[in-house]
């Protein structure tokens, strides 16, 4: 297989930068952005919500 | 998600039960009685036990054939509670009963709360239904349309019924709110936030290309949705809103939380009060019999449902979409927006009517609205793959575990029983921020975090973790902190010995730390230190015993000593000979944990994927076997934290594979992890044989050849991510030139010998 690699380019992970999101404001950045970071050290955690299918739009 | 059965259908996991069919209301915007579709003037009111049982089988035979562990089942209308709380007792018992304890049965009620109950909630809580509420904002806004056929406003009840489940949290789960862009977008938000649902959803008004929404300028639900959006960023999400939630999971490849947007197929069916199958309800918008499927619960089952032609025309993902979404730059978000609202002239084959609105809500979320993501460099993973990493490879590491450790302390708040230790924790970020880095990142709050989401220990250790905080940062504060066998830790500050009991009451006062009323001694943390480099000593956090290997007890003078000196000649050896890891052990190494030696007396050492920085050993007989082992050690560290951003390896792959080290067989992350420390071992032994020939010239030889065979292994392995062969690719070319290099022959005698 031929590949090409870019020796310039980055290439970006799942884990949200949130070092300089204060504490006091991790609560804005809410579940979905911690959630894809904790994924990636708890694939299969509760805390961890994993939706893969389209979830039914008139109910909560 | 999985397709499953003979004809690969997506098997159903949510199923919408329409337990009545008539409502105490009328809304004039309902899509059930007030658009295309009249069915329910021909169906029976409410559904009968027989269909209640034979829907129950028809799903726990579902759930049998595709061994499903998760489902969601919603009680809906019409209006579900003019069913009376016996019957809808009745369907959860029905469900419960037949359904396999395997699966989670999800069991949801979707209501205007007009006719909620002491007995309607009581019922819920015997039965494990929650409650979601249609209620439209405030009393303006809901008045539009939520009124009696009589005319009279129904807000006083529905907002009654909200009170009613603030009172039993267990059961409120959140407000559902059709836009109107008449009503005052803020109005309307500030009235749902202050009933403190746990979720709210702002739903688009069902509407066509040939039955549009009413629209006062080109993007009025867009304009009208980014209003509040605003609003509800400035005021720090307060609370989860799913239309936004799902615009910022899949502007980061995550999945949506609503079918009103995104690409994630449909698996959800509808089945009426008279037990026929129907496809999603908003259809009824479209056509009268648009929803219909022709297939009833008594004649057949969920999986030959699954295979209807309207069913599948919703699990097409970006394929099925018309060309101009496939085209658009935001379809991965909008993913042509609800089914039904792309209908026009008999085809779905179209944008959404709402396209302009959804395109500009997006752009509007995404554009500065969202984290950026920690990214590596090719160069630097290419350095790293390499067996080596310059400090400022390893310090990108560095700050990506960091971001993880925040993550998990927001996560473990989540637990904890007050929010003391939280504000602390704010205060001292917000006085000497620095401090507060120093302190998380220490290795084992990532090992006690972890421990405690996994249910395998408490939050109280984050008191702990703000108190050392605090201490570092010279700020006083009183709080209550965890007591581990007679113990106070604070990471990276110290600990207080000679303390009974679970907890104690913390004093920090001037920089100086005691208990209130009891006394205890404290032992500030020690480091181990060479010229300008320093590591922490730990030997006394209560979550570094994840090692393998026991670690040893708070250590003696002399004890902490003979570390000292042996840690002082082994750095001098590595800056000396092994430059090329003293510049990324620099950056990265924090801790080496002592671990009690081995009784076979062979050298004792590891590394934890959770915790980054640490490397443990029990005191080794020399300085070269020390540099060895911190060097070995630190690869696992290095990689683990690749790991922890990338995906090197499909990890669902579970064949084992050999590692010619071990007489065992291995996970591919077991043999990769053993592989690319070996590597940095054959760098070792090469450099030293010049400095020591025997045994580094044979160990040379012997690791070099087992190290080059399992690169082979990993490289054939076919389970590598691209980015994983692209490692494993470095690896090699970092031994290639290696394997050429001469050894004497008796060290080739050696490795012939094995």
């Amino acid at each position: 297989m031929n590949t090409t690699e870019d020796t310039s380019a980055q290439i970006a992970s799942e884990v949200r930068d949130l070092q300089h999101v204060p504490l006091a404001q991790m609560k804005t950045y809410g579940d979905v952005e911690l959630g894809a970071t904790l994924r990636r050290l708890m694939p299969a955690s509760p805390d961890v919500a994993r939706v893969a299918v389209a979830a039914f739009n008139s109910s909560i | 998600m999985e397709w499953g059965g003979a004809s690969g259908i997506l098997p159903f996991r949510q199923f919408v039960l329409k337990v009545h069919s008539r409502c105490d209301l009328a809304c004039d915007h309902c899509y059930v009685y007030e658009h295309a579709d009249q069915s329910w003037r021909g169906r029976p009111k409410m559904m009968s036990s027989d269909t209640i049982v034979r829907t129950a089988e028809r799903i726990a035979e579902h759930v049998r054939r595709h061994d499903l562990k998760q489902i969601l089942v919603v009680m809906h209308g019409g209006e579900p509670l003019l069913a009376g709380p016996d019957v809808l007792a009745e369907v959860a018992t029905e469900l419960r009963g037949r359904i396999s304890e395997s699966c989670d049965l999800d069991l949801r009620i979707h209501t205007n709360g007009i006719l909620l109950d002491d007995r309607f909630c009581d019922t819920f809580a015997a039965q494990g239904i929650t409650v979601g509420v249609s209620l439209d904002g405030d009393r303006l806004a809901n008045d539009r349309h939520r009124r009696y056929a009589d005319g009279r406003t129904s807000y006083p009840q529905a907002v009654r019924a909200v009170e009613r489940l603030r009172r039993q949290p267990e059961l409120y789960a959140g407000l559902l709110c059709t836009i109107d862009v008449a009503n005052d977008p803020i109005a309307v938000y500030e009235a749902l936030v202050a009933l403190r649902p746990p979720r709210i959803d702002f739903l688009l008004p069902h509407a066509t290309w040939d039955a549009p929404p009413p629209r006062p300028s080109a993007t009025a639900y867009a304009d009208w949705l980014i209003t509040i959006f605003d609003r509800w960023e400035a005021d720090g999400r307060p609370v989860a809103v799913r239309l936004f939630d799902s615009i910022i999971a899949t502007t980061w490849g995550g999945a949506s939380l609503t079918e009103a947007i995104g690409l994630e197929p449909s698996n959800l069916i509808v089945i009426e009060t008279d037990g026929s199958y129907e496809l999603v309800d908003s259809l009824k918008v479209v056509h009268d019999g648009a929803p219909a499927t022709g297939h009833h619960v008594a004649n057949e089952s969920l999986d030959e449902v699954a295979a209807h032609p309207g069913v599948r025309a919703r699990q097409g993902g970006l394929e099925s979409l018309a060309a101009a979404c496939r085209a658009c730059p935001v379809v991965t978000s909008c993913g042509g927006g609800l089914y039904t609202h792309r209908y026009r002239a008999g085809s779905f084959d179209n944008p959404s009517v709402f396209c302009a609105d959804l395109f500009k809500l997006i752009v509007h979320v995404r554009e500065g609205k969202t984290v950026r993501a920690h990214a590596l460099p090719y160069d630097a993973i290419d350095a790293i793959a390499g067996g080596f990493g310059e400090a400022r490879d390893v310090g990108l590491l560095m700050e990506s575990q960091q971001s993880l450790r925040r993550a998990l302390i927001v996560a473990v708040r989540a637990k904890a029983a007050d929010e003391t230790a939280w504000e602390l924790l704010t205060r001292v970020e917000e006085d000497r921020p620095e401090m507060l880095d120093a302190v998380l990142a220490h290795p084992y709050i990532r090992v006690w975090a972890i421990g405690c989401l996994e249910g395998g220990g408490g939050p109280a250790h984050l008191a702990n973790v703000a108190a050392a905080a605090a201490v570092r940062a010279g700020l006083d504060a009183r709080l209550q902190v965890e007591v581990v066998d007679g113990r106070v830790h604070l990471p990276t500050a110290g600990t207080l010995t000679g303390v009974p009991g679970d907890a104690a009451t913390l004093v920090i006062e001037n920089g100086r730390v005691r208990l209130d009323g009891q006394a205890a001694t404290w032992h500030p943390v020690r480091h181990l230190t060479s010229g300008g480099f320093s590591v922490l000593l730990e030997d006394s956090d209560p979550y570094r015993d994840c090692h393998q290997w026991r670690p040893l007890p708070r250590l003696s003078d002399a004890e902490a000593a003979l570390w000292q000196e042996s840690f002082d000649q082994a750095w001098q050896l590595i800056e000396r000979d092994f430059p090329s890891y003293a510049t990324g052990l620099s950056a990265g190494l924090t801790t080496i944990v002592p671990l009690t030696a081995a009784d076979s007396g062979h050298d004792v050492s590891s590394a934890a994927r959770h915790a980054f920085g640490a490397v443990a050993a029990a005191l080794p007989p020399d300085p070269a076997t020390f540099a060895l082992l911190i060097i070995h050690e630190f690869q696992h560290v290095k990689l683990g934290a690749v790991l922890d951003m990338f995906d090197l390896y499909d990890e669902t792959d579970r064949r084992l594979f050999h590692a010619p080290w071990r007489e065992d067989l291995r996970p591919l992350e077991g043999l990769l992890q053993g592989t690319y420390a070996h590597l940095a071992v054959t760098d070792f032994w090469r450099t030293r044989r010049h400095i020591d020939p025997e045994p580094a010239q044979s160990q040379f030889a012997h690791w070099r050849a087992q190290t080059a065979e399992a690169i082979e292994t990993l490289a054939e392995s076919k389970a590598l991510t691209p980015l994983g062969e692209r490692f494993v690719r470095r690896m090699r070319d970092s031994i290639a030139p290696w394997l050429d290099e001469e050894i004497s022959e008796a060290a080739g005698a050696v490795r012939a010998g094995g």
